[in-house]
């Protein structure tokens, strides 16, 4: 019993201090939680087999000017963010979903908006406007997880749709 | 005896730890002295946090800080173009501000370039922090 309790303390106070110092996280931080983190504060942390390689490397040197927005980062950030995404990025590897994104890009296309990509048009020709950028609860194609609620955890299924202020979407 | 010898040690882990966050700050303002700051005034920086500057992109409109972090510090803002959310920058309210150093020179970087067309000086980002921490 006394073990225990001085056991506990022990443990308490080194909590505080690597606290303090700190060590909040257990891990260390990967590129991928780095990738959620940096990424995922403004706006989903898309999945990087939506685009291709070159695609990710052409937006990660223009954070400067992200879609009308100053998303600077610093530059070792950058750079891991660049080996992350490149990994998983569409055109690395066997990627079955990332040749799906890709149907109609030209490899010397080097597509930004992953809703222009032609796929993802053709996904999402049958919603009308007033379900998704009219829909003030949506207002615009870049927020999949308005809809899409598994969308943060990489899940795209149409069974887990759910358009706000409308019924299940397969009704 | 032994017990409150190790509950000593544990309260003063505690302590190190809510004193963190203003190390934090303090820390941050140093280095801004470092590297060339003088003293640092609450004064300046809320007129720095409130002054106009013109928009570049919509001629006759301007922004400010308050353009997306609010009037009221201690409510949360609304970013005026995606309209996300921007949790209070009040401390008194929000304990999560100016806890992380990286993440200040972040935001001073991108948000400076928004409104000013340019980066901050370490003397205007310390006035604007010295600012912001009394609300």
């Amino acid at each position: 019993m006394k073990l225990t309790t001085s056991g506990f303390t022990v443990w308490l106070a080194a909590g505080a201090m690597l606290a303090a110092a700190g060590v909040t996280h257990a891990q260390p931080e990967t590129a991928g939680s780095l990738y959620q983190k940096e990424c995922g504060t403004c706006h989903m942390a898309y999945p990087a087999e939506f685009l291709p390689s070159r695609s990710w490397q052409k937006l990660l040197t223009t954070l400067d000017e992200h879609f009308g927005e100053n998303a600077e980062l610093a530059p070792e950030d950058v750079q891991a963010l660049q080996g992350y995404l490149e990994a998983n990025a569409a055109d690395s590897g066997d990627n079955r979903r990332g040749r799906k994104m890709l149907q109609g890009i030209d490899a010397r296309q080097t597509p930004l908006r992953i809703s222009l990509l032609p796929y993802f048009v053709r996904k999402h020709d049958e919603v009308p406007e007033r379900m998704s950028i009219g829909n003030p609860e949506v207002k615009s194609m870049s927020r999949c997880d308005s809809c899409h609620t598994r969308a943060r955890e990489g899940s795209f299924s149409e069974r887990e749709v759910h358009i706000p202020g409308y019924r299940d979407w397969e009704d | 005896m032994k017990i409150p010898y190790r509950l000593s040690f544990a309260l003063l882990g505690s302590l190190i730890f809510t004193t963190c966050n203003a190390a934090t700050l303090d820390d941050v303002l140093d280095s801004y002295q470092a590297a060339g700051a003088t003293t640092f005034s609450a004064a300046r920086g809320e007129t720095l946090w409130t002054t106009d500057h013109p928009d570049p992109e919509s001629p006759g409109k301007v922004r400010n800080c308050s353009t997306c972090h609010g009037k009221d510090l201690s409510q949360p803002g609304r970013h005026v173009n995606t309209g996300k959310e921007i949790e209070a920058m009040a401390p008194s309210v929000n304990d999560k501000r100016y806890t992380n150093a990286k993440t200040i020179e972040k935001w001073f970087t991108r948000n400076c370039k928004w409104v000013l067309g340019r980066e901050c000086m370490p003397q205007e980002k310390g006035d604007v922090l010295s600012y912001l921490r009394t609300k």
